[in-house]
């Protein structure tokens, strides 16, 4: 079972993905279905500010974000909110994770964690961090 | 020429062709652009050529407003000003501080930025500067490791500093000054009242007094105030002998639109990719140019903001949440000052650092200090207080005020260089949690530059200013002021440069008038 409509494709547009990028492909297969696997899930769980502010700080931002947003507390929840912001338009290839999080900046969808500015997806990535760490 | 004031008979009359009273870093380049011109210059030192404790004392002042640095250790009084210890940063101001700006009261300068280029040039090497380019690419041509950050340069783009020694004044001009032949220094020469003919339309005399009530006279054709912005204030305040309201002050002005730069670290940057920083990276004493940010002006009038730049700061060697107030506390400032009488020693000097990617990799946060003008606010103001000084002149009553478009200001700042760097991959941001409310609040870590500007500021009517594009006080033909009080606005860069440029302009008008 899907977990969200959101994450359900049809094969036309799988295909038409796949097509357009071999890249996505492996992120594609994931997504086809809502049944990710713990290194899936860890795979969104590595927001690019982890490298730099350390798992630590990123466990709490994460934290905080749960706070802010008691619907987004299930892991499932927030894989598939991130997922989501990997589809784009049917006829485009999925976006990469980084991809999503510059469009979020770009579009404005961006909030304020614990002061830092982060892209909507990326403080959802810290989120599922903290919870697959906790 | 040189004479202590203090030698000098009680009653003595000093006569010259133009007389400055202060001899910082204002009235000196305005008294070295008169050397070999044929004028008879008095320069008037309140101080001697180091600080005394009951000189530096009359300095002392009430604080009401927001908390302020003590105002006896924020000004330096005695020959070469506050130059004995400022830090050296230079920057021109940008064109759009002289513009009028719809969005910012009591914008705009009666000059552009053009009026001064020439002498921004000239005052170049009074401060030891390099040469009057201030384009990253002259000096990334200069050092092929100074790379240029990813930006979107509609939005976010560079402002090039360059570094003054930093040149003490006192030190650097003081035989130049003394051998003149055209300028007659005097030190311990306090003037306590400026005097004006009947009309009160032009100054024909000022009155030094000394600790034991002597006094002399000091005439003039044309007389210069460079005793700094709260005590030019004082002085035209307290000189109300003949206008009640003090001189220049016929509209309300003089005291009014005190300004600051806000200085602090309100926020942080995490690099998310290696990027080198060689051309914003700072260490001090041998960094002679760094590159800080500043939003367009494009960006500036499109979000309804002031000026300001963002430094890139090592966060290690400038702690989290201390204001500049209290990390240079005045007993570790007159410390610099004392070690540093002619310039920085080699243990004060940093190690020069390369900041190359690699670095940034290993070491990816960063402070964000801002450097923000403060808008022109009638309401931050210097008065006076009721107490008065050893010399009975009463002392200033400062109160600095800020506006919600300071803290607007600052939070879209911060907002908009966490957009644009997440947007364009190079890093997020960190504002601090004062920050982040669209309130006027602030928190205690609020600090300034120990930069007073405005306050007598530049405006065509004197209903809006107290002196005229020609730094002429409205309404007295020969009584003119230096420094930084007359800047209508303050910029994001530090005054210096501007003061010594607009000295040299002043100076040069004064020159070719008979």
């Amino acid at each position: 079972m899907c977990p969200t409509p959101a994450l359900a494709i049809d094969r036309r547009t799988f295909i038409g993905r796949c097509a357009t990028s071999g890249a996505a492909l492996l992120a594609l297969t994931a997504l086809a279905c809502g049944g990710r696997n713990v290194g899936d899930r860890r795979e969104l769980a590595n927001p690019l500010l982890l490298g730099a502010l350390g798992a630590a700080r990123v466990t709490a931002i994460g934290k905080r974000w749960l706070r802010l947003t008691p619907a987004e507390r299930s892991a499932d929840g927030l894989v598939a909110a991130i997922a989501a912001r990997l589809n784009g338009a049917p006829w485009a290839r999925a976006r990469t994770v980084e991809e999503a999080v510059a469009d979020d900046f770009e579009q404005g969808r961006t909030v304020m964690v614990d002061g830092w500015m982060l892209a909507v997806t990326e403080a959802r990535q810290c989120a599922l961090f903290a919870l697959l760490a906790g | 020429m040189h004479t202590d004031a203090r030698d000098l008979s009680d009653g003595q009359i000093l006569e010259g062709d133009v007389c400055i009273v202060g001899a910082g870093a204002a009235g000196i380049a305005a008294a070295l652009s008169f050397i070999g011109s044929g004028k008879r210059v008095l320069l008037l030192e309140g101080g001697g050529f180091d600080l005394e404790g009951d000189v530096q004392g009359l300095y002392r002042g009430e604080i009401v407003g927001r908390p302020y640095y003590p105002l006896e250790a924020a000004r330096l009084h005695y020959f070469g000003g506050t130059t004995g210890h400022w830090g050296g940063y230079c920057a021109p101001l940008d064109a759009i501080d002289f513009a009028s700006r719809p969005w910012v009261s009591q914008s705009g300068w009666p000059i552009n930025r053009d009026a001064l280029d020439r002498y921004y040039e000239q005052a170049h090497p009074l401060l030891d500067l390099g040469p009057y380019r201030y384009d990253t690419a002259y000096w990334q041509g200069e050092d092929a490791r100074r790379e240029l950050l990813p930006l979107d340069r509609s939005v976010v783009e560079e402002k090039v500093w360059q570094f003054s020694a930093p040149t003490r004044f006192g030190s650097k001009f003081r035989t130049q000054i003394v051998d003149a032949a055209n300028v007659h220094l005097f030190t311990h020469a306090n003037v306590v009242a400026v005097h004006t003919n009947d009309d009160v339309s032009a100054v024909s005399h000022v009155t030094i007094r000394h600790f034991d009530g002597r006094e002399q006279t000091a005439r003039a054709r044309q007389f210069v105030l460079a005793c700094s912005t709260m005590q030019n204030v004082r002085l035209l305040l307290a000189s109300n002998a003949q206008a009640p309201a003090g001189l220049g002050n016929l509209y309300d002005q003089v005291g009014r639109h005190f300004m600051e730069h806000l200085e602090m670290p309100a926020g942080t940057v995490a690099f998310t990719k290696p990027q080198s920083l060689q051309l914003y990276a700072f260490d001090f004493g041998v960094t002679k140019m760094r590159a800080e940010l500043r939003l367009s002006d494009a960006a500036q009038a499109d979000l309804g903001i002031l000026n300001a730049t963002v430094a890139l700061e090592s966060p290690s060697a400038l702690g989290e949440m201390l204001s500049t107030f209290e990390l240079e506390p005045p007993e570790s400032v007159e410390q610099f000052r004392r070690e540093t009488r002619d310039s920085l020693t080699a243990d004060m000097k940093a190690e020069a650092q390369n900041y190359s990617a690699d670095l940034v990799r290993r070491n990816p946060l960063f402070t964000l200090v801002v450097r923000q003008e403060q808008a022109p606010n009638p309401a931050s103001r210097v008065t006076l207080s009721r107490e008065r000084d050893a010399l009975q002149v009463p002392r200033a009553r400062f109160d600095w005020q800020l506006t919600r478009l300071d803290k607007r200001t600052m939070r879209l700042l911060y907002a908009t260089l966490g957009r644009e760097f997440g947007r364009l991959g190079i890093g997020r941001v960190q504002m601090r949690d004062w920050l982040v409310e669209d309130d006027d609040s602030w928190p205690a870590v609020v600090s300034g530059g120990w930069h007073d500007m405005g306050a007598t500021r530049m405006h065509a009517s004197p209903r809006h200013g107290v002196v005229d594009a020609d730094c002429r006080v409205h309404g007295l033909a020969n009584l003119y002021l230096a420094g930084a009080g007359v800047f209508s606005t303050a910029g994001a860069a530090n005054p210096t440069l501007t003061i010594v440029a607009l000295a040299l302009r002043l100076a040069e008008r004064l020159r070719s008038r008979h």
